[in-house]
């Protein structure tokens, strides 16, 4: 007998745990997603693997491929793969050596039976992200591209690589949302890594049997009634479960679905969408599990809804358990990961884009280079010369009539690609004033983003407070984010002013490298007590200011200094040069003021 | 593969309901779907296609022409209509979708690559702009639409005519569509010009009811399971549907619009300060639609109350330090105008 009762992860082993213990447990959790996805790939819709390159990576690969039925195709997505190569379009070289229009499959239509495998997930632009959405949704890619208009059956997987070292890089949404499983896999060390419970036959024997399983009402409502107490509203999420639930009775060989299989799903699907309390909001649209209780089992039997009680109760502890267990071991990780942090790479300074923006007419140049082809400019390029072509030398008799493009006729569009803003606020929250302080930062935020979004400006914020920075918004133009993020406001504490720069650092750095361009915009009094480490002493904070200045002063963007301290003070104006930040005396700070200001520097720049 | 039915979608009554509107009057000017993701928005709007009569069309006209639209034909079809021999024949209404990584080409219509090819002839191809003409031209994460796109689709829903003049090429044909968008504004928002193109805009929830969630599932799984026989199921009652949207076009002409009803619609619009006129026109024509679906032959505050949300949510002028979500601003509008 087969078994998939992944070592569950319950709240009394979340605290103390030895590394190398939960590295041989999250391997084992990964490789029961391998068998579950192998079982139902179409329904689970795929994983996402947070996990940087090497070999427990490609082991996984290669054992969840072993486990689709042969032959199962394996397309790699190239990070900035062209909407020519993932969608298809016209096959150039085909076309004009037959002198028909000749249509390619692109690489989800290849992917068809199999699964697509996205590494660097994390920097898939959301327009990538829309096109495989569109294609899992459909269970088929429609081309309408250069002249070529046709549809393609597939069914695929999609397994993403997340390579992202700070939290907020993460791959886009749209596309998590429609995968069942996230994964972790950047504690599993090699010697972790062991052979599973089940192997290709029973999950082939699984994947047969998979549409006879029933769920049994009460499993099906305990599941219900735990991802909303759990707050996890998605109907995706919920159907998820269902499916994951459904693909372990099978792998177990059993003919309906039992509470260990619904526990399994519900953690694994569940467990990484749902945010621990001390991140999460009130939220009044989700139901509390008491009002829930009342809505759903006034015709119930009492023993059967007491039932159905139990085993929402168990699928929340597990879920509980394991959100835990994952946070623990990711902040270990993101320490280990910040710490290796490189300077940034290339400036997001105004490019001409060769697949994005307003058309800038077109040039010639070689489609191979990642340019989309202008077929009515390259076919009056060799337009002219057609009679002359067909009378030379190697134009043979079946040539006749024909249109010769030679390579020299090949013309690119061009495109006037926009680089987007991301405006970072670094928000002291500290102290007395926090408050008042955090809502004009707010305020700015989103008299900005207001204004802004037509322009497609990024805006992200900072608060810095207690022992360090957080991140209480990642860059994001959505109106709707905003609020959500900035709806409770944290304040008070020490000035970890230090951390607050750091983070800010880090985040500009993250954005240039995705080819943004980061302004950062402070508003601090200057004076920090608290140092890089958490620890207070004023002398140390000052010296970690200063330095940690000097990096975010690298990564060379435009940054704005707001004093906000009673009287403009000596020290934030030498922290201002330290940073070469255009500086800005503001004693009562002001929304408006702030946002006209930052607007002002964002054109000039 | 068959389309989930319309009928058997769960819930999400102000989409369908926008949606039916529309199907009855698309000068209210199309819907956009905004919400949660995972909540059935592209497949309650690629259900329509299902519901909606079929059309009557010029014989051999590749833009779908409309006879009882003379004044409103292609090039071809003029020509034939002074020669007097107009044929028409009886065509689904189409349900175009325009995916997102379509090129501008494929949109507008562009050289027939085909023919330029092989025969080195000039011959213009139709686009998904043609192919949606008198019907539905559906984008899925609207939000993400490629600006070039989006300025293009401005214009054509602007002017109802599409006209190619580049490449050599000088087409024009008619282009008029119901426009449906969907997305989810995490994504980020949608260009303020293209907003205002949508005459209705439905906010889409999750359910959080334990029974409505149970029931989607269940579905769903039926569906999945059985596509053609579920769809078999169903049938009856799209078709009730389509009768209901066929009565109600043949109506909408003739249902009255008393002036208290106009005083008040007027009276709302200027309580939320909804920008332009072009508020209170979608308010008065979802009214009738609305009207017309539920068979009375006269507008009353009733249905004005209904359909207020999803007329106006996304015509409110931003006030970005008010948290308020904009629907319950209409709500509250509506409660103390209308009383």
């Amino acid at each position: 007998m087969a078994s998939v009762a992944a070592h569950p992860s319950g709240e009394e082993e979340g605290g103390a745990r030895e590394p190398a213990d939960s590295g041989k447990e999250q391997w084992r959790n990964a490789y029961v997603v391998a068998g579950l996805l192998a079982v139902d790939p179409i329904g689970l819709g795929g994983v996402c693997i947070r996990s940087g390159p090497g070999p427990v990576r490609d082991w996984w690969t290669d054992q969840f491929f072993a486990l689709l039925p042969a032959p199962a195709p394996r397309r790699k997505l190239p990070i900035g793969a062209s909407e020519e190569r993932l969608l298809g379009g016209l096959d150039l070289s085909m076309t004009l050596s037959t002198g028909q229009p000749v249509a390619e499959r692109g690489l989800l239509a290849d992917a068809d039976g199999g699964a697509i495998i996205a590494a660097m997930a994390e920097r898939m632009t959301p327009a990538t992200a829309a096109n495989i959405a569109a294609a899992m949704d459909q269970g088929s890619v429609i081309i309408e591209r250069n002249g070529v208009s046709r549809r393609d059956e597939t069914r695929f997987a999609c397994v993403l690589f997340d390579e992202g070292v700070a939290a907020s890089e993460r791959p886009p949404q749209l596309l998590l949302d429609r995968i069942a499983f996230h994964i972790d896999l950047d504690n599993v060390s090699i010697r972790d890594v062991a052979a599973g419970d089940f192997d290709a036959a029973i999950v082939s024997k699984a994947r047969e049997s998979l549409s006879s399983i029933e769920t049994p009402a009460e499993i099906a409502k305990a599941i219900n009634a735990a991802s909303l107490s759990l707050g996890v509203v998605s109907m995706r999420a919920l159907l998820f479960c269902l499916s994951a639930a459904r693909a372990a009775a099978a792998i177990q060989g059993r003919d309906a679905v039992t509470d260990a299989d619904a526990e399994l799903a519900c953690r694994l699907v569940l467990a990484p969408r749902f945010s621990p309390p001390l991140m999460m909001e009130p939220d009044q649209s989700a139901p509390t599990p008491e009002q829930q209780n009342d809505t759903g089992d006034d015709k119930e039997s009492k023993e059967e809804s007491l039932e159905t009680d139990e085993i929402e109760d168990m699928i929340v502890n597990a879920v509980r358990g394991a959100a835990m267990t994952s946070l623990l071991g990711k902040s270990s990780r993101s320490v280990r990961r910040n710490a290796s942090v490189g300077s940034g790479g290339k400036s997001g300074a105004p490019v001409e884009s060769k697949l994005k923006g307003r058309p800038l007419g077109s040039r010639k140049g070689n489609v191979r280079d990642g340019g989309r082809l202008d077929v009515i400019a390259t076919l009056r390029t060799a337009a002219p010369w057609q009679k002359l072509r067909s009378q030379s030398a190697f134009a043979g008799g079946d040539r006749q009539g024909r249109l010769s493009v030679y390579p020299e006729d090949i013309s690119i569009k061009r495109f006037k690609g926009r680089t987007e803003s991301v405006v970072i606020f670094v928000v002291d929250a500290s102290g007395s004033s926090a408050m008042h302080r955090m809502a004009e930062a707010k305020g700015a935020v989103e008299l900005l983003l207001a204004d802004c979004y037509t322009r497609r400006d990024h805006v992200a914020l900072i608060a810095f407070r207690g022992q360090g920075a957080d991140l209480l918004l990642p860059p994001t133009r959505s109106l709707a984010r905003v609020r959500r993020a900035l709806g409770a406001l944290p304040g008070g504490g020490g000035t970890p002013l230090a951390a607050g720069l750091a983070a800010a650092a880090t985040l500009a750095e993250t954005e240039k490298r995705k080819g943004k361009t980061p302004y950062v915009v402070i508003l601090s009094d200057g004076r920090g007590n608290i140092g890089l480490n958490g620890e207070p002493g004023r002398a140390a904070a000052e010296e970690d200011a200063t330095m940690t200045a000097r990096r975010l002063r690298e990564t060379n963007c435009t940054i704005l200094f707001f004093d906000i301290s009673n009287r403009p003070s000596s020290r934030a104006q030498r922290l201002s040069n330290e940073l070469r930040a255009f500086y800005q005396p503001l004693p009562y700070a002001d929304s408006a003021a702030v946002s006209k200001t930052v607007k002002a520097a964002i054109s000039a720049a | 593969m068959a389309n989930f039915p319309f009928s058997a979608i769960v819930g999400q009554d102000d989409l369908k309901r926008a949606l039916l509107m529309s199907a009855v009057d698309p000068n209210i000017g199309g819907v956009l779907a905004f919400g949660d993701r995972g909540t059935g928005k592209s497949t309650a709007i690629r259900a329509l296609a299902a519901l909606l009569p079929k059309i009557e069309v010029l014989k051999g006209c590749a833009f779908g022409c409309d006879p009882a639209a003379p004044d409103n034909l292609c090039d071809e079809c003029r020509q034939a209509a002074k020669a007097g021999e107009l044929k028409t024949r009886l065509e689904s209404a189409p349900v175009v979708d325009l995916p997102l990584g379509a090129t501008e080409d494929r949109v507008v219509g562009a050289l027939d690559l085909e023919r330029a090819l092989v025969q080195g002839e000039k011959r213009f191809e139709p686009g998904l702009l043609a192919r949606a003409h008198r019907g539905f031209l559906y984008i899925d994460e609207v939000n993400l639409l490629d600006d070039h796109l989006v300025d293009v689709l401005l214009d054509v829903a602007a002017s109802g005519e599409n006209v190619v003049e580049r490449e050599g090429l000088s087409v024009r044909h008619p282009a008029r569509f119901v426009l449906v968008g969907s997305g989810n504004p995490e994504e980020g928002e949608l260009r303020p010009q293209l907003l205002d193109r949508f005459g209705l805009s439905v906010d889409v929830r999750t359910p959080t009811e334990i029974s409505e969630r149970i029931e989607v599932v269940r579905r769903r799984d039926e569906f999945e399971r059985d596509p053609d026989g579920f769809a078999k199921k169903w049938k009856r009652k799209d078709t009730g549907i389509r009768k209901k949207i066929e009565r109600a076009r043949a109506m909408i002409e003739d249902i009255e619009t008393p002036d208290a009803v106009l005083e008040k619609a007027a009276a709302l619009c200027i309580a939320l300060g909804a920008d332009g006129l072009r508020g209170e026109l979608t308010l008065l024509r979802a009214a009738r639609a609305f009207a017309a679906l539920e068979g009375r032959d006269k507008v009353s505050l009733k249905e004005m109350r209904i359909i207020a949300p999803s007329a106006l949510r996304h015509r409110l002028r931003k006030d970005p330090l008010d948290e308020t979500d904009s629907g319950t601003r209409v709500v509250r509008a509506v409660e103390e105008v209308l009383g």
